[in-house]
């Protein structure tokens, strides 16, 4: 499978603050990669560079086959970009952004165009000046889908959304990767990517710290058990590979990881089971303890927090 | 009622925290020309200073659009001299005062930083009140350093207070015009353009009343003569200064009256709805900035337009003599046609450095990644921008030249002013050809670096007009010294080409630099 975008050991300093500190991605063709982390992790100004709006510090990235800094014009043919925030012309009515970014691209599809405007409910007849922040991501979101370009790059694309439009947004995101384009999300909401990505990369300070499918992350990180029995357990910590117990009374909730399940089952049931839940971890459970775990170090490494400082960077 | 004002005093301090550079950098600067102006004046005409007026009044017409309505000249003093250059100290103020009371008001709207402040404990006069106090504490600061200024110079402990208490008052009335102006529109661009407007309608009402006689009555109904009026030295007059303190009142009465009438961010007249799909047309950068600029220079078109023909229709009152050159117009005639063609070129050049702070703005208020995510370059952007920034001023000189040497061939019916005005000020395009390359090259190499160019105009016009007594190679610094005054001095080929070569170049090299930077 060929991919759409790869990046290497990414860099990026402004000033003192180094906002990527050698991030790797890979998104392959025809897949919605999920891009999470939180706020100044250092997604936006990777996808600016993967834009050709910024220029990294070392590393590569490669973008459908072309260099994002020198060849910027012909990839943007290709493909399209919502930025996180979407400032439009005041002047301008929505409808004539939609046609002006469009045509600035390279032509956009006029039936997908009016078709999405209606799903949007978007009003195309005022100015963009009186528009609110969700009706001026419509307004880039219409133009972004009505374009047949092979990549979609979406910094943020659900936020300031309402709910509705988010299914909307959800939908056409399924449309586009069923005709085999690929779609690179940004994100900090996770259950929008743990229901859209095929892939996930997740970020903390400008490093990618996990990335593979849902189920691989799942995999790695374990299985949430919850577990009643006619007498209390014991032992559970002793257990290879059981963590984060908790007991109370007769019920003990733990994570287990995937090899160890089968011996934490067998240990639970000599103690009489009445009920057992489990569940895969969710994908807000990976990002906290991934976060909760690293945050000591963490802070001790920066104690200035730079998140906020980065954000600015980063518009 | 006593609600609507609930946190003003905060708001105050926030503005005057937000303001803590610039309230000394626009008063110190301002004050500084005192002794400048006095200095220029005493190295010039410090031996003679009532020759140096007699010389000038010769024409008296010119010397009352600019300045007038001046007093005293039968007995003329360096100081009384100095008093000529009151209009720009008024200049000055207004402009500070536009900017200041919209920066704080509309500006703080549009940001969407007012919703934030409007929802918490603060009345609803309070943004409007914080703002006009701001603009009394910043005018009356000028008051007191134009005060210590005049003194410096010699004025009368009396005379130096009436001086500087005057401008400031003006100062006031244009805090007071755009509280008005900021209600009616949406944004701070238009509202500074609408107080501008009466800025430069009040200004050449002035000059007009004036070259009817120092004592029209005309010069009551132009608030720019309001300062003149109260005659420091020669007559000292008090009474001007409440006329304009309280007419720029009533006007903030009235923006208060209307503030409560509007929502917060919107403006007084609810925006039209617009096309739902955009014109054939507007389908490139070029075509985006030249949609974004077209209202700007018409307005200006008109503006430059009018004023070359107010101007160019005063030309007969120059000089009544008719002399063996009458066919081509007198040489006092033609004089002060290549006087008003330098100035209109310098007006021009205000457009054409608000036009290039247009493609910042692009960058600064995040509208450049959107369009640049698309499939155009940077070269066709920030060309597209300097292209239209390069047409309109163009545009606007041509213009400019059209209304001036128009209504001095009717006025006094020699049609060689026609052609002598329209070169007199079209054949300027070169300096501005090269103003537009510095401030592109500077926005080119970073967005923060671009208001520099200011600093490269503000040194030509104080050359222009004020520097004759500097070194010729201070003087030569400036990029508005090399092409000759027509129609009074000789046209010549050189600087035409260099500077016309250097802004060529200076685009250029502004494309490069942006092609190459971070955005």
């Amino acid at each position: 499978m060929s991919t759409a975008v790869t990046v290497e050991r990414l860099v990026k300093h402004f000033g003192q603050n180094r906002a990527l500190d050698g991030l790797d991605l890979e998104v392959r063709s025809g897949e919605v990669h999920g891009f999470l982390g939180p706020n100044g992790a250092g997604k936006s100004t990777t996808l600016r560079i993967l834009m050709g709006l910024m220029r990294s510090d070392s590393g590569s990235a490669e973008v459908l086959g072309a260099d994002p800094w020198n060849d910027a014009v012909a990839l943007h043919r290709r493909l399209v970009y919502v930025p996180g925030d979407v400032e439009l012309w005041p002047t301008l009515t929505g409808g004539e952004v939609i046609d002006l970014l469009g045509r600035m691209r390279g032509g956009l599809d006029a039936t997908r165009r009016a078709e999405l405007i209606e799903r949007f409910s978007l009003d195309p007849g005022k100015k963009s000046r009186t528009y609110s922040t969700g009706n001026r991501k419509k307004v880039a979101l219409v133009a972004a889908f009505a374009s047949r370009a092979e990549l979609l790059v979406l910094d943020e694309p659900t936020s300031g959304l309402d709910p509705l439009m988010e299914l909307v947004f959800q939908e056409e995101i399924e449309r586009v990767r069923t005709e085999g384009r690929t779609v690179l999300l940004s994100s900090h909401i996770l259950a929008e990517v743990e229901r859209l990505a095929d892939r996930i990369s997740i970020v903390r300070d400008g490093v990618t710290v996990e990335h593979g499918t849902l189920a691989d992350l799942r995999h790695l990180s374990g299985t949430n058990v919850e577990v009643t029995t006619s007498r209390p357990v014991t032992g559970l910590h002793e257990l290879a590979g059981v963590v984060d117990l908790e007991q109370q009374g007769s019920t003990a909730r733990f994570l287990v990881h995937g090899d160890a399940l089968d011996a934490a089952l067998k240990h639970v049931g000599e103690f009489g089971v009445t009920s057992l839940h489990s569940a895969p971890p969710s994908l807000e459970d990976l990002m906290i303890r991934h976060y909760d775990v690293s945050r000591g170090s963490d802070s001790q490494r920066r104690p200035e927090p730079a998140p906020d400082q980065q954000e600015v960077g980063d518009a | 009622m006593r609600d609507d004002l609930t946190g003003s005093g905060l708001l105050l301090r926030l503005g005057l925290r937000r303001d803590r550079l610039r309230l000394p950098i626009w008063t110190i600067a301002i004050a500084a020309f005192v002794p400048f102006f006095f200095n220029s004046l005493a190295n010039t005409a410090g031996e003679d200073p009532q020759g140096a007026v007699d010389d000038l009044a010769q024409a008296q017409t010119m010397l009352d659009i600019f300045a007038g309505p001046v007093y005293g000249l039968d007995s003329v003093t360096l100081q009384k001299y100095f008093l000529m250059y009151t209009q720009e100290f008024l200049i000055a103020a207004a402009l500070m005062s536009i900017l200041l009371v919209v920066r704080h008001t509309r500006g703080e709207e549009q940001s969407g930083r007012a919703e934030l402040v409007r929802s918490a404990v603060i009345g609803r006069h309070a943004p409007l009140t914080a703002a006009l106090l701001v603009g009394m504490i910043t005018n009356t600061v000028l008051a007191a350093l134009l005060f210590l200024g005049a003194l410096g110079i010699g004025f009368g402990a009396g005379d130096a207070a009436l001086y500087g208490v005057s401008i400031a008052a003006t100062g006031l009335f244009f805090a007071g015009v755009t509280a008005v102006a900021v209600q009616v529109v949406e944004s701070g661009r238009a509202a500074g353009g609408i107080a501008g407007i009466v800025l430069a309608a009040a200004s050449i009402g002035r000059g007009a009343a004036a070259a009817q006689g120092e004592d029209s009555v005309a010069l009551w109904f132009s608030p720019m003569a309001w300062a003149n009026l109260t005659k420091p030295i020669t007559d000292p007059t008090w009474w001007p200064v409440l006329l304009t303190v309280g007419t720029g009142a009533v006007f903030a009465a009235v923006g208060y009256a209307l503030s409560v009438r509007r929502d917060v961010g919107l403006g007084f007249f609810a925006p039209r709805r617009g096309r739902v799909a955009a014109s054939r047309w507007l389908s490139s950068p070029f075509a985006l900035a030249v949609r974004m600029q077209r209202r700007t220079i018409l307005g200006w078109a008109v503006a430059m337009g009018l004023l070359g023909m107010v101007w160019g229709s005063l030309v007969g009152t120059v000089d009544a003599i008719e002399g063996s050159e009458a066919m081509f117009g007198t040489e006092l005639e033609r004089g002060y046609l290549s006087l008003l063609g330098v100035t209109q070129a310098l007006l021009v050049g205000v457009f054409a450095l608000t036009s290039m702070a247009r493609v910042r703005s692009e960058e600064v208020d995040g509208r450049l990644d959107s369009a640049l995510g698309t499939a155009t370059g940077r070269f066709a952007w920030l060309g597209s921008w300097t292209l239209v920034t390069v047409l309109g001023t163009g545009l606007l000189l041509l213009l400019s030249g059209l209304g001036l040497g128009l209504a001095a061939f009717g006025a006094t019916g020699h049609g060689a002013l026609l052609g002598a005005s329209v070169g007199g000020v079209v054949g300027r395009f070169p300096e501005l050809l090269a103003l537009i390359g510095a401030s592109a090259l500077l926005y080119g190499i970073g967005p923060r670096w671009q208001g520099l160019t200011w600093v490269i105009y503000g040194y030509g016009v104080i050359i222009r007009f004020f520097g004759q007594s500097l070194p010729e190679p201070v003087q030569q610094l400036s990029i508005f010294q090399h092409i000759p005054r027509m129609p009074v001095e000789e046209f010549s080929v050189a600087p035409v080409v260099y500077l016309s070569v250097g802004g060529v170049a200076l685009v250029g090299a502004a494309l490069f630099a942006f092609r190459r930077r971070d955005l």
